[in-house]
């Protein structure tokens, strides 16, 4: 029996090998869309889920009078929790963030990624696989380290790590545990050392760090939150209102701080402080964006394959001829039309498999993640829905067309319902909706990221490499030194440095005063060459020059914007301001503008241009910490030899074992558009997939009303009807839809893409044309989809369809 | 007007080859009223649709209106059916969505009629057939010889030389049917030429000439001499 099945429906599919390729392509897709989609919600939800103590280990973070989240806690606080409150069994403090350091093994020193520095009691809130030593040894003092198992590896190779000595940044630790990290965490770093000494900083206003709770079983978590609240109250609220001499209420409203508990497997997902930690957070908001996409989709490729498979069921009964199928009993068509639906989802559903096994590799490239399809779970639960949909969409058809008497049905004159029209419509329209703003968005943001690219920028730095500095000592000093020598080299044209980092920002800001206007500006600490190697105009005045000794202490340029907030554009030279800070041996009071920089980005395009002055380093010594990088403005010709020899001498005058990374400045600016290029690449990837699911849809749909109006063609060309005429009948319809389509599409479209451009200060104006653009696109689509199945219908055989049996 | 001689209409599929019509010689004046009768498969459907230009010939001369049509394409045979060619077919062949003024109207929209002057005509034939009131009903709304009439009415609204009617009474019980043998009459009694395939004797006294067929050829031809008489009764 299911073997005569199956013949038949390789047989039919042959004849009618279109409509089944669609149908399965549509499933195809819409399964794929599907699957990803939740391959990647369910790696989103995995992190702290497989903490044994997940349901009892929350997060302390800080809602602060003003409405701001804070996600880190003060030092002072989880002990005092401990104490006072019964429900808190433990907690764990540590740094926010991880640190990157030159670790000495032995002789060797080695630059190490990913180290957190937190309380000896790491493994109690986080209880990794020990693979070698044990978790109770390293909480037993302070000197203790604990690796991955591939830092181990880096570190000892074959040997065994336990009780070797490593030297982080000065501080001497005894390696006492080798862990093995499963699943996903909130921290998943290398190596976890300890504080040496309990963190004894007592303020109350120093949010620095991260702090976990353990609490009992089911804690109610508004009764611990007022808990932690009156220990901020006894500890803080009181003795400072009292010594700012203000009601304890007062100061509430005014510095308030209230502690709010996290549970940990929420972090990750739907944080609502400002940070979700070191291994970053999950967009909640997209993933349930996508989550309702794809299943939109699928809803829709469903009802594509329903409405094609209603069209093809209808034509081969008719196919088959009256006299043969009149043996046939309306259950044995019945049947054989659901099982073929069921064995083409089938078939889709694996086709789907295999498609997101070859597109995850770069799904998880350009997601930055490291997703794998051999989730069994949600593999099965996936497997089981294709079922479902797949029965579903088999005997929706196949009761449509046993609703009718089955010789009307094999004469193909179902009539169609008023209803049951409109729904299609809808569904096409719809489509049509979904791959219009698709479309446009996509035009607009390609539109907006040319611009970006081909902006402007008021700097050029195509030639000009930048090299960070990582070690924190003697940074101005060892620039100078390698200023002298490096300029030797006669592919380095020149070297220089500032504080700011282009494409990053600035790291130091400060208000700048002028009479009795005050504005917070950013701080560029420069070389004297700095302006010129950056190709960065001048608009007035003069530049800082070495032979000017007032230049190094009182002169600084500040940039237009600045001179336009200062009100002091149109003549600004000699000016003198007053700024935020002082020096060892400057004031900051006396400031003297002699000159003033054309603007130039330091951050995106989504970032304004700052306020900025410009002063010498010497002229304000402490910027020297902010030296962050140095450029070297090097000849286009053997590039890579010119790097190596920085490199090289980096590597040994510089800093020993730091890594050498040399990055153009222009790309370095680049990176700021990353995401938006990022976002470019999704919608044109989501803009091909909704326009092949609606060709599909439309296609399908095109099917099956030109199928239901075979004799209506008849009868239109028996009186006289043209190709033409008859053509334009046919697609008249769905011209009607495009249309409706694409008028409600334009208010929903320039809304969003209106916000997403919002995003960048500096943007291109919302351009008409892709509103134009796209009907057009989509009635080219209608015309030579539905056109060629019109064109097949006018030339039926116009007696079979006429006569009456 | 219609000159058929040595017609041959031969059907082949993969497995058998048909010959619907065989060497058929028949000639229709104008102004006739023929009634073509036969048993079921003699091939009467086949002959008129090669009439109505539906379809073409596989051998054999067709002269309508003293122009050879045999060997016309597709193309051309839509076209001189368009302005000739009024047809009525036994399951009525409406479009169920368009209203009965829509329908009988389209006719005329493929003739590039004028659209006031469709109006005028449309109505006048409403009118006629007695279904004014009906016009903007949809078929589905309306009696079986309702329907057959707005047919008839739509075959007739173009004014074409010849009417084909195949089984127009097929699908109606014997007061419509006569209704409508009645409408048919009427336009012989004012000069339309019609063709008409039917299975009734009674049916067939309508017309002027009977002519029986059998295996694709005509058998015997009978000039009718109850006259129109019918109608005075
Ligand atoms: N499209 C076709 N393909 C093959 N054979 C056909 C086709 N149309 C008709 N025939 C055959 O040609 C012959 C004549 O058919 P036709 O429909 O003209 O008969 P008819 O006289 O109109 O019969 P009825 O009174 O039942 O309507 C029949 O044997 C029929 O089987
Ligand atoms: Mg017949």
């Amino acid at each position: 029996m299911l073997r005569t099945w199956i013949k038949i429906f390789f047989r039919n599919s042959k004849k009618n090998w279109l409509n089944v390729v669609v149908n399965i392509l549509g499933l195809t897709l819409g399964f794929a869309g599907l699957l990803i989609v939740l391959l990647y919600f369910n790696d989103e939800l995995s992190y702290n889920k497989t903490n044994p103590d997940k349901n009892e280990i929350f997060r302390v973070i800080h809602k602060m009078s003003d409405g701001d989240v804070w996600a880190t806690s003060t030092n002072v606080e989880g002990p005092k929790y401990k104490e006072d409150i019964p429900e808190i069994k433990d907690y764990y403090l540590s740094n926010s963030w991880y640190e990157n350091s030159l670790v000495k093994v032995g002789d060797k020193e080695l630059y190490t990624r990913d180290i957190l520095q937190g309380e000896p009691n790491f493994f109690e809130f986080f209880s990794f696989k020990i693979v070698e030593g044990n978790a109770e040894t390293f909480k037993q003092t302070r000197n203790n380290a604990a690796l991955s198992e591939k830092q181990a590896k880096i570190f000892f190779g074959k040997e065994s790590a336990i009780g070797k000595s490593i030297d982080v940044s000065g501080s001497i630790y005894t390696v006492t545990a080798v862990y093995k990290i499963e699943g996903k965490h909130y921290f998943m770093p290398e190596m976890v050392i300890q504080y040496k000494k309990q963190p004894l900083d007592v303020r109350w206003g120093n949010f620095s760090k991260t702090l976990f709770v353990k609490t009992v079983e089911k804690p109610n978590l508004a009764d611990l939150e007022e808990k932690a609240l009156a220990v901020w109250y006894k500890n803080e609220v009181l003795p400072s209102s009292k010594r700012d001499g203000i009601t304890p209420e007062k100061f509430m409203e005014k510095y308030g701080t209230t502690p709010v508990f996290e549970a940990i497997e929420d972090i990750r997902l739907k944080t609502i402080s400002d940070d979700a930690g070191p291994e970053g957070s999950g967009n909640y908001q997209l993933i349930l964006i996508m989550l309702s996409l794809s299943v939109l989709l699928i809803i829709i490729s469903c009802v594509n394959f329903i409405n094609l498979s209603i069209a093809s069921a209808t034509q081969r009964a008719k196919e088959v001829g009256v006299k043969k199928t009149f043996g046939l009993s309306k259950a044995t068509l019945v049947r054989q039309y659901a099982l073929e639906i069921v064995l083409q989802s089938f078939i889709a559903f694996l086709l789907s498999l295999l498609f997101v096994e070859l597109l995850l590799p770069y799904f998880n490239e350009f997601m930055d993640k490291e997703i794998s399809i051999l989730e069994i779970d949600l593999l099965i639960k996936v497997a089981l829905l294709a079922i479902v949909i797949s029965l579903l969409i088999g005997i929706i058809p196949a009761l449509y067309l046993s609703k009718f008497k089955s010789v009307e049905v094999l004469k193909g004159n179902i009539s169609r319902s008023k209803k049951g029209v409109l729904a299609r419509n809808i569904m096409l329209g719809i489509q049509f909706l979904i791959s219009g703003f698709f479309l446009t968005g996509s035009i607009i943001i390609n539109k907006q990221v040319e611009y970006m690219i081909e902006k402007d920028l008021g700097f050029k730095g195509d030639q000009v490499v930048m090299v960070s500095m990582n070690k924190y000592k003697d940074r101005y000093k060892n620039y100078l030194l390698a200023k002298n020598e490096l300029v030797k080299h006669p592919n380095i044209e020149t070297i220089t440095s500032n504080s700011f980092i282009i494409g990053g920002g600035s790291s130091n800001s400060t208000n700048f005063n002028y009479k009795d206007i005050s504005v917070q500006t950013n701080a560029n600490a420069i070389d004297y060459n700095y302006l010129d190697v950056m190709n960065i105009k001048l608009v007035k005045g003069r530049e800082l020059k070495e032979e000017i000794a007032s230049d190094t202490t009182k002169n600084v340029l500040i940039n237009e914007t600045l001179a336009k907030a200062l009100h002091i554009y149109d003549d600004p030279i000699g000016k003198k301001l007053s700024a935020g800070f002082q020096g060892d041996n400057n004031d900051g009071k006396n400031l003297e503008v002699v000159g003033v920089v054309k603007d130039y980005h330091i951050t995106g395009l989504d970032g304004k241009i700052p306020p900025t002055v410009f002063m010498h380093w010497n002229s304000f010594d402490w910027m020297k910490q902010n030296f962050w990088t140095i450029q070297f403005k090097i000849k286009p010709d053997n590039v890579e030899e010119t790097l190596d020899f920085i490199e090289e001498y980096w590597n040994e005058n510089i800093e020993q074992g730091y890594p050498f990374n040399p990055v153009f400045v222009d790309k370095r600016f680049a990176r700021t558009y990353k995401k938006y290029e990022k976002q470019q690449t999704l919608f044109f990837i989501l803009t091909s997939i909704v326009i092949i699911i609606s060709l599909l849809g439309l296609f399908a749909l095109a099917t099956l009303t030109i199928q239901q109006r075979l004799k209506e063609v008849a009868i239109r060309k028996t009186l006289g009807a043209s190709v033409k005429e008859i053509i334009f009948q046919l697609i008249k319809s769905f011209l009607k839809i495009t249309v409706i389509a694409s008028v409600i599409l334009i208010p929903i479209a320039y809304y969003f893409m209106q916000n997403w451009l919002e995003n960048f200060v500096y943007r291109i104006n919302m351009p008409i044309w892709p509103y134009i653009m796209t009907p057009i696109i989509l009635v080219l689509l209608v015309f030579t989809v539905v056109g060629v199945k019109a064109m097949n219908a006018t030339k039926i055989d116009l007696i079979k369809y006429l006569k009456f049996e | 007007m219609i000159t058929l001689s040595d017609l041959t209409k031969v059907y082949r599929t993969e497995e058998v080859e048909t010959t619907a019509i065989h060497k058929l010689n028949l000639t229709v004046k104008e102004g006739e009223f023929v009634s073509i009768m036969g048993t079921s498969g003699c091939g009467k459907s086949t002959l008129l649709n090669i009439i109505g230009l539906l379809d073409a010939p596989t051998s054999g001369s067709y002269q309508f209106a003293d122009e050879e049509v045999s060997k016309y394409s597709e193309k051309q045979r839509a076209l001189l059916r368009k302005a000739n060619i009024g047809f009525v077919f036994q399951n009525f062949n409406l479009i169920d969505e368009l209203s009965v003024y829509e329908n009988i109207e389209l006719p005329l929209i493929y003739n590039k009629v004028p659209s006031s002057d469709r109006k005028k005509r449309v109505n006048e034939i409403l009118e006629r057939i007695g279904i004014a009131h009906r016009a903007k009903h949809f078929p589905l709304q309306l009696s079986g010889g309702q329907q057959q009439r707005v047919a008839v009415a739509r075959a007739l609204v173009a004014n074409p030389k010849l009417i084909l009617a195949d089984e127009p009474t097929g699908n109606l019980d014997s007061k419509n049917g006569n209704e409508v043998m009645e409408l048919l009459a009427e336009l012989h009694a004012s000069g339309a030429t019609i063709i008409m395939v039917t299975h009734s004797s009674y049916d067939a006294q309508f017309s002027s000439r009977i002519v029986m067929m059998k295996d694709g050829e005509i058998i015997s031809e009978k000039t009718n001499t109850r006259d129109i008489d019918v109608l005075v009764e």
